[in-house]
């Protein structure tokens, strides 16, 4: 389910006063009946009749009806349902729709199919003329990357030659002047460890070994990318996708996907160059997959989905030595329950999985670590996770809700699902006290 | 040194100054690392980085727990957890700093039985931590989980069941923990001991007196007001020459408590020739008043200050018996002239001059003695009076409420409104916002209903209009959540044309109508 907020459903309205009069009717007082579920939202408003307005809002577009007069679409009373249930944390009393709400619903979904079984075949010559120019687009590019990746490796010799220490005087600029020449390269994946990187000097203890570890795997980046011709076409992807091409996501769609019940086990927002990047995590019992979604700041995702949920999904990987990056081909729907989460049991086992993953995409940042039997365990300066062997996993320096994470468990073992970055876990979801419960914090601000 | 911390120090000083260094650790890594030889050391090092890098990611090793340290579990609740939406309430009231609506939510959730949701005791015991107020009401709603967390974390102490436990101390660990124990472990420490065993209390105190900081003899002090008795009248009359002015001034105020102390007995003899009752030319009788000669050190001693606060409107020597007349139990007027509290205050009104000054001094005494006789005949007294300022603009016109009987408080409130002399609410407002406690139905109904009348006469901004939103901000947080159907109705049937009036008013019954849904979110599944 879709989080909107105000401003956002504000910004649907036709007009200032529209939304206006959607906010001055927002409150419990003006409605009879309110009622919502995961697929829609519905409610009776007082109008100046007798009989109180039918309003209803549908999330997949959205789309709104209402039985009031209005020309004026959405009309008040939909923005005023809809700034309703966003100003109350997205909650509504759960009941069942009522008939008229079920039946408009179930209209929407038959259209819905119609169209999608009008299938557009795009006209085969366009379609010719259009990839000759993606190929020359693609040859130059090629061409920018390797001349950038040249120059990076000089620079970067040049830094391991006068020494990381000398490094720490440099200016935020000598980081981000590199970045910048990497995204002139059409290297962005590059350009965003750099950025990465000119943080590493100024964040405390231990330094040194985190910064020569992110140098040495850029590093790495440019002689795989050198031998990129004689490698495995699914390494090349993985290397590829890592310096900063992108696969259209169109492109995966056309492949069969995999489907199965998959558990919504994370999901976190971050920014990243002026985006916003929602990831989220997915767990079958075939393995793991990673749902990216992009929006402009301010703007809603196109999808959502609220951790602990079960979709029946049908999920196509982007090509990788290690395939993790999945697209949402199809969604059949929520099941209402998964037998059993697919999870390690202790420490070591999963730790084995990161070890293989890693040496298929040795640039992975972070990994999905799906753990039953830990039990969080107040200790300095950190918290760690106690599995079932009596070993311990650091919880990562940047997250902030450990004290919420302990406060769940209560000293017993629960299920957790986190980011792993090879040092230290982020947690994104536990399982405990027979629910679920997202426990992501922000990433990158320390407490 | 390990082939990763010489690779390090390495890249730190840089391949200028410093070769690669080579180990003769037996991995597989460093042996990959040994082979490679390229023709410049920057490559040299970048390579072996790598393989070092990758090798220490695959290769991670979790630390093996420390056996000493048992996982101590949290008991399990006995209450139901609260579901999700009203979770989602309190996090929300939690991050938006609504102190007195988070206080809402914990009664509420407190008469319904359930306990807060694990995931929001964080940000519950932090919020406790910040306002000392709510403490009592976090430690009860926050379950057994809280207490284990407490237990944990040094700033949510306050939530621990401590007093069960320090019970439990032997008496070694006592002296134990009150030696070694942080400040704030002390005090509570104290505090626990002084209700259970004084003696004890006090002699742990005077154990390490000499030796406490300032700062702690100041902070642990006021503790001794827990299990007072005659028996710590010897320690605080010496307390009284301690060289820091606040340990002085707790030990006068701890003193005047003591029935019978020397320093009771000292304050009534400086005052006792001071007032008199005579039978007034007028008819009835009026206190009459002398004013002390001048202040010396051993008023000083006893707590009592040579110089007003400033813009007070105390002349010095009216400064001194205001003082003493605050230290002395008011009962002992009612003992030494046969009058009851009421006909004092009569007689202390009808002095044009000294009346303010009496009436202040036994508000200031009857709080300090926790009389309350005393206070509801203040009360009736501050609420008769005709409106006239006090000559003292410092002092205030009423005592505390805490104590006093609830019914005897709201009939006063429900006169006040009824009779017409405090129409927008100058008396009861001060009262109501004081009180912090919820409203009967029928107080509600008359002063939602007054603040209405006053709303839909006014037009634009008027001090009457101002105080009927503060009369109504208090309905909103007070007044019982049923009734807002029925104040909704009131109020709708004719509205107001001033968009002060109807957004006051919105702002009211959205406020009351979410005070409904949080009872309602508290006991909702899930």
């Amino acid at each position: 389910m879709l989080k909107w907020t105000p401003e956002q459903i504000a910004a649907m309205a036709t007009d200032p006063s529209a939304a206006a009069a959607g906010k001055a009717l927002a409150t419990v007082r003006n409605w009879v009946t309110l009622g919502g579920d995961s697929r829609a939202l519905w409610g009776e408003c007082k109008g100046s009749g007798a009989k109180p307005y039918q309003v209803q809002i549908d999330f997949s577009e959205p789309a709104f009806k209402c039985s009031c007069p209005s020309r004026r679409f959405p009309c008040k009373h939909a923005l005023a349902l809809f700034l309703l249930w966003a100003q109350q944390d997205h909650s509504m009393p759960d009941t069942r729709p009522p008939a008229w709400v079920e039946d408009w619903l179930a209209k929407r979904a038959e259209k819905a199919q119609s169209k999608a079984d009008v299938a557009d075949a795009p006209h085969a010559d366009t379609q010719a003329r259009a990839q000759a120019a993606q190929e020359k687009r693609s040859a130059d590019r090629e061409g920018r990357v390797a001349a950038g990746i040249e120059e990076l490796d000089r620079w970067l010799k040049d830094l391991v030659r006068g020494g990381l220490a000398a490094a720490q005087s440099r200016p935020w600029s000598y980081w981000q002047d590199m970045a910048a020449r990497m995204v002139d390269a059409q290297a962005p994946g590059i350009a965003r460890q750099l950025r990465e990187m000119g943080a590493i000097p100024a964040s405390g203890d231990a330094w040194p070994g985190r910064l020569i570890e992110k140098v040495s795997r850029v590093w790495l980046l440019i002689e795989a990318y050198r031998r990129l011709a004689v490698l495995p076409d699914a390494l090349q992807a993985t290397i590829r996708t890592h310096v900063g091409w992108t696969t259209k996501q169109d492109d995966v769609l056309h492949q069969s996907g995999h489907r199965a019940e998959w558990l919504v086990v994370g999901r976190r927002v971050s920014e990243q160059d002026k985006l916003l990047v929602q990831r989220t995590w997915l767990l079958s019992k075939e393995g793991s997959a990673l749902l990216l979604h992009f929006a402009m700041k301010g703007q809603p995702f196109e999808v959502s989905f609220m951790p602990g949920t079960v979709l029946d999904a049908d999920l196509v990987y982007f090509p990788a030595a290690f395939r993790q990056r999945a697209a949402l081909k199809s969604l059949f729907g929520e099941s209402p329950t998964l037998k059993a989460i697919p999870c390690y049991r202790s420490a070591e086992p999963y730790l084995a999985r990161y070890a293989a993953d890693l040496a298929r995409d040795p640039w992975i940042v972070s990994h999905l670590m799906a753990i039953t039997g830990v039990t969080p365990v107040v200790g300095e300066p950190r918290m760690l996770l106690q599995d079932a062997d009596g070993r311990c996993l650091p919880l990562s320096a940047d997250y902030q809700k450990s004290w919420q994470l302990a406060a769940l468990a209560g000293g017993e073992p629960i299920t957790l699902f986190g980011e792993w970055d090879g040092h230290s876990v982020s947690p994104l979801c536990v399982a405990a006290d027979g629910r679920f419960v997202d426990l992501a914090s922000g990433r990158g601000s320390r407490k | 040194m390990s082939t990763w911390s010489a690779l390090v120090s390495t890249a730190l000083l840089g391949t200028e100054r410093n070769r690669p260094a080579m180990s003769n650790e037996g991995s597989v890594a460093c042996m990959l690392v040994r082979q490679t030889d390229t023709a410049d050391a920057e490559t040299t090092v970048l390579h072996q980085a790598a393989i070092l890098t990758l090798a220490r990611l695959a290769g991670f090793a979790p630390a093996e727990a420390e056996l000493a340290e048992e996982i101590v579990q949290a008991e399990v609740e006995v209450s139901q957890r609260c579901g999700r939406r009203g979770t989602g309430i309190l996090a929300k009231l939690l991050a938006e700093q609504k102190t007195d609506l988070v206080m809402e939510w914990l009664q509420a959730a407190q008469r319904a039985g359930r306990h807060a949701a694990p995931e929001v005791l964080p940000d519950l015991l932090d919020y406790g931590a910040k306002h000392a107020a709510l403490r009592p009401a976090i430690a009860a709603a926050a379950g057994r989980r809280g207490v284990w967390l407490a237990k944990q974390n040094p700033d949510w102490h306050f939530a621990r069941t401590d007093a069960s436990e320090a019970a439990s101390f032997t008496d070694a660990e006592i002296t134990a923990k009150w030696e070694t124990g942080t400040s704030s472990e002390r005090r509570v420490l104290l505090a626990g001991l002084r209700t259970r065993d004084s003696v004890r209390g006090l002699s742990l105190l005077e154990s390490t007196w000499q030796t406490d900081s300032v700062n702690d003899r100041a902070n642990f002090l006021p503790v001794l007001r827990n299990g007072l008795t005659f028996a710590d009248e010897p320690f605080l009359e010496q307390a009284l020459n301690d060289k820091r002015k606040e340990v002085r001034r707790t030990a006068a105020d701890l003193l005047a408590l003591i029935d019978l102390s020397a320093h009771c007995r000292r304050m009534t003899a400086r005052v006792a020739p001071l007032l008199s009752l005579r039978r007034s030319l007028l008819g009835g009788e009026i206190i009459e008043v002398q004013l002390p000669t001048e202040w010396d050190a051993s008023m000083g001693r006893d707590g009592i200050e040579a110089k007003p606060p400033k813009d007070s409107g105390y002349g010095e020597r009216a400064w001194l018996i205001r003082q003493m007349l605050g230290f002395i139990s008011p009962s002992w007027w009612v003992r030494s002239f046969h009058r009851e509290p009421p006909q004092l205050l009569k007689a202390a009104s009808k002095s044009a001059e000294w009346g303010d000054l009496l009436v202040a001094a036994w508000t200031e005494a009857a709080n300090r003695f926790g009389l309350l006789a005393w206070k509801e005949a203040l009360v009736s007294h501050a609420v008769d009076r005709p409106k006239s300022a006090s000559k003292y603009p410092k002092e205030p016109i009423l005592p505390a409420l805490t104590g006093m009987p609830e019914e005897r408080l709201e009939s006063l409130l429900v006169h006040l409104f009824s009779t017409g002399q405090d129409a927008h609410g100058e008396m009861a407002l001060p009262m109501l916002q004081e009180r912090r406690s919820p409203w009967s139905s029928s107080l509600a109904r008359i002063v939602v209903k007054g603040a209405f009348k006053t709303l839909k006469a006014q037009t634009g901004y008027t001090s009457a209009g101002f105080q009927a939103k503060s009369l109504l901000d208090l309905a909103a947080l007070y007044s019982p959540p049923l009734l807002a159907e029925e104040f909704d109705a009131a109020w709708g049937s004719t509205g107001s044309k001033s968009t002060f009036a109807s957004s006051t008013v919105d702002e009211f019954l959205k406020q009351i109508l979410f005070r409904q849904d949080i009872r309602t979110a508290i006991l909702e599944e899930g």
